[in-house]
């Protein structure tokens, strides 16, 4: 190409390389960004699956009649072998709460794997050994624990997502944390979504554009920069105790049912509504303010008022963007651990929460209390529950994605 | 709300849709428009011309009080429709520009059906009659019905920019006002589609008192019965002001002013 002579100088060359070279450097990013998510999904995976050796602390052989082995024997003979070899008080427990007559043959059967038989966890490993030293982990199963038998075993699984807290490791699950995480999500969002709607939809349509307005916009940004834990110490004083005679459903029941504390699921589902609030105005008040002006001039020009604009023309615009801040608040409160450990999420709890004023504890809790534990075989339950909180993420997300592109895109 | 409900003509000598007296408007400390005085004749075709920023979109929106969405507009002296200051304060916005509508230099319709684009004016005004009849008399009058009629429940934004627009006029007279606005409406179109929309306005200048802005100079001598031309003060404050005012005719071949003639000539503006 000829060269022009009026003062400009051919640089394409150099304009191309360093085009290549800022290329270059997204793309490493990119990989970078990558390597970390597989890293994060590998290393979940490896401790969700491996080896692991049970030791029972009865043979279940002893426990067969006549030559029937145990699993296809009749309700009644589980149910009295169930009563030969458990305590007296534990019998009485589980006697009590469902008769034992009224139990399914497979119940009553569990019943006696988990209190009788007790397979006991000796040894696990993890994925990735289970894979590379296969022979080396069943030499050692098999002259370490001669009575034990080797399994590939699968942390995650339907018992561990149906069964309720645990301190043993073999039938721990995360029901109680699952319902628990759902319960303050729900609470969390019914009332920080129509708040923060509202509230954007003042700020950007109603308010003035005065310096008190402008004070409020910038410090509801401020607001969602704050750390998480600083809205646990606000939820402990307002929801916890504060609101304590509302928040632990004293003055709806009056019974002493309740736990007569502030440190319910109430509680927990409105200190995270605190915390995502700024989060679903912020994206609520850029998706109104991203709605053409020419659209608002069109509805007044036709003598709309400006709730009949609002309603007809700007929130059917804005919708999309709402419901995608509304993803990030959810994505957001699901993952919180440090203030609802301010509030005072339950360590240990079995019953699964029978509504509002339930004490609580939720997957992210669940998580880290099974991290701080020292021994190694928690590591595993915590990440199968970790697996169970990306799933859960994951289809809370699709749905709202669902929602937007049913309801947003209706034009 | 104030507003006879009668319709024009509405001054004593029945002859003007609307009046200004004094009229000046602000943007903050900005005067942008300073002083105006015009009267519009009713069921006539009135062009606003002028060079760009000397008002006439300012002029326009003070009519039927868009200006009043603005943040940091306010408006100054008097404006007269149907015989009531349209600036008192017991007067209602919302009526007023349901009385005068108002079609945008781009083509705005809404995100919805080309039936409900015409049909949601009447609804939130509380029309009570046949729908149907009423979409397709404003498409028939918009010379868009033999287009559309097929396709009613096809979005708005599927049409033609052309088309658009005269959706956007059907959309306006759908609410019956008295005097439509339009504010460059054939500024974004082909010279085709501009005739169109020039023919659709002589036929609706028989039920409508219309105000159109606009740049092209034909389009304001071939269309219009009245032309206001507007420009900058001349003291350097850059606040619009109307210069000269009359029959289009007359203001095409003899203009008063020096200043008309020559931004009528395409030697200024
Ligand atoms: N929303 C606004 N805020 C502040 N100033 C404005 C606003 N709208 C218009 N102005 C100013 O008011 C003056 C007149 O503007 P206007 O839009 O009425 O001009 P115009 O004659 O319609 O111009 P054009 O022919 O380019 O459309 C201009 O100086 C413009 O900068
Ligand atoms: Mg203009």
């Amino acid at each position: 190409m000829s060269h022009p002579a009026n003062g400009f100088q051919s640089n394409l060359p150099r304009r191309h390389r360093s085009g290549q070279a800022w290329l270059l450097l997204f793309q490493a990013a990119t990989l970078i960004g990558i390597l970390g998510l597989t890293a994060l999904m590998l290393n979940i995976l490896n401790s969700n699956f491996g080896y692991v050796v049970y030791v029972d602390k009865v043979n279940p052989q002893t426990l067969a009649v006549d030559g029937v082995p145990l699993e296809n024997l009749p309700s009644d003979t589980l149910a009295s072998i169930f009563r030969e070899n458990v305590s007296n008080g534990l019998f009485t427990r589980y006697d009590r709460e469902i008769p034992l007559t009224d139990r399914s043959q497979s119940s009553i059967y569990e019943l006696i794997l988990d209190f009788v038989i007790v397979p006991e966890v000796k040894q696990q490993w993890s994925l990735w050994e289970s894979l590379t030293r296969r022979a080396q982990i069943q030499s050692i199963a098999a002259t370490d624990y001669p009575e034990g038998y080797l399994v590939f075993e699968s942390w995650v699984d339907y018992d561990f997502i149906k069964s309720p807290q645990s301190s043993f490791v073999e039938i721990a699950g995360v029901r109680t944390a699952i319902l628990g995480s759902l319960w303050t999500i729900g609470i969390a969002i019914l009332f920080a979504f129509p708040v923060g709607v509202g509230a954007a939809i003042y700020l950007q349509e109603y308010a003035a554009d005065n310096w008190l307005n402008r004070v409020i916009r910038t410090n509801i940004n401020n607001l969602a920069g704050v750390p998480s834990i600083i809205y646990g110490i606000l939820g402990l004083a307002i929801f916890v105790r504060a609101l304590e005679p509302l928040t632990s459903g004293a003055i709806f029941s009056g019974s002493a049912e309740a736990t007569a504390s502030g440190r319910t699921i109430l509680s927990a589902g409105l200190t995270l509504a605190l915390l995502v609030l700024p989060l679903i105005i912020i994206n609520a008040q850029e998706a109104i303010k991203a709605v053409p002006n020419s659209l608002r001039n069109a509805s007044y020009g036709l003598g709309a008022t400006r709730w009949q604009t609002i309603w007809n023309h700007v929130l059917p615009g804005a919708l999309p963007g709402i419901l995608t801040g509304t993803i990030l608040a959810i994505s957001r409160a699901i993952g919180e651990t440090a203030p609802l450990v301010v509030i005072g999420a339950s360590t240990f709890i079995q019953a699964d929460p029978s509504g509002p004023f339930s004490k609580f504890t939720t997957l992210p809790i669940q998580i880290f209390q099974w991290t701080s534990r020292p021994q190694e075989v928690f590591r595993n339950l915590a990440a199968a529950a970790s697996l169970v909180l990306l799933a859960l993420l994951l289809t809370m997300n699709a749905t709202a994605i669902l929602l937007r592109n049913r309801y947003g895109n209706r034009n | 709300m104030a507003i006879a409900t009668e319709s024009p003509p509405t001054d004593a000598t029945g002859q003007y849709a609307i009046e200004t007296n004094s009229l000046s408007v602000y943007y903050n400390e900005f005067q942008a428009v300073r002083d105006v005085n015009l009267s519009i004749e009713t069921r006539r075709i009135t062009a606003i011309i002028g060079p760009s920023g000397c008002g006439k979109s300012t002029v326009l929106r003070a009519f039927n009080r868009m200006n009043d969405l603005v943040p940091g507009s306010s408006t100054q002296g008097e404006v007269f429709f149907a015989g009531q200051n349209i600036y008192e304060p017991d007067v209602d916005p919302v009526e007023v520009r349901r009385r005068i509508g108002m079609v945008f230099q781009k083509a705005n319709p809404f995100p919805k059906s080309i039936y409900d684009n015409v049909a949601w004016g009447a609804r939130i005004n509380g029309f009570r009659g046949d729908m149907d009849q009423l979409v397709e008399d404003s498409l028939r009058n918009a010379a868009l019905w033999e287009e559309v009629k097929d396709k009613l429940d096809q979005s708005g934004l599927s049409l033609s920019g052309g088309q658009q627009q005269r959706l956007c006029i059907a959309r306006a007279i759908a609410v019956r006002p008295d005097i439509i606005l339009m504010d460059e409406p054939a500024s974004a179109l082909d010279p085709i589609a501009t005739l169109r929309i020039e023919e659709l306005m002589r036929d609706l200048a028989q039920q409508y008192t219309i105000i159109i802005v606009t740049h092209n100079m034909q389009q304001a001598a071939r269309v219009s019965d009245f032309t206001a031309f507007f420009s900058l003060a001349e003291d350097g404050s850059r606040a619009g002001m109307l210069m000269e005012y009359g029959l289009t005719q007359k203001m095409f071949t003899n203009p008063e002013h020096k200043i008309t003639e020559e931004y009528i000539t395409g030697r200024f503006g």
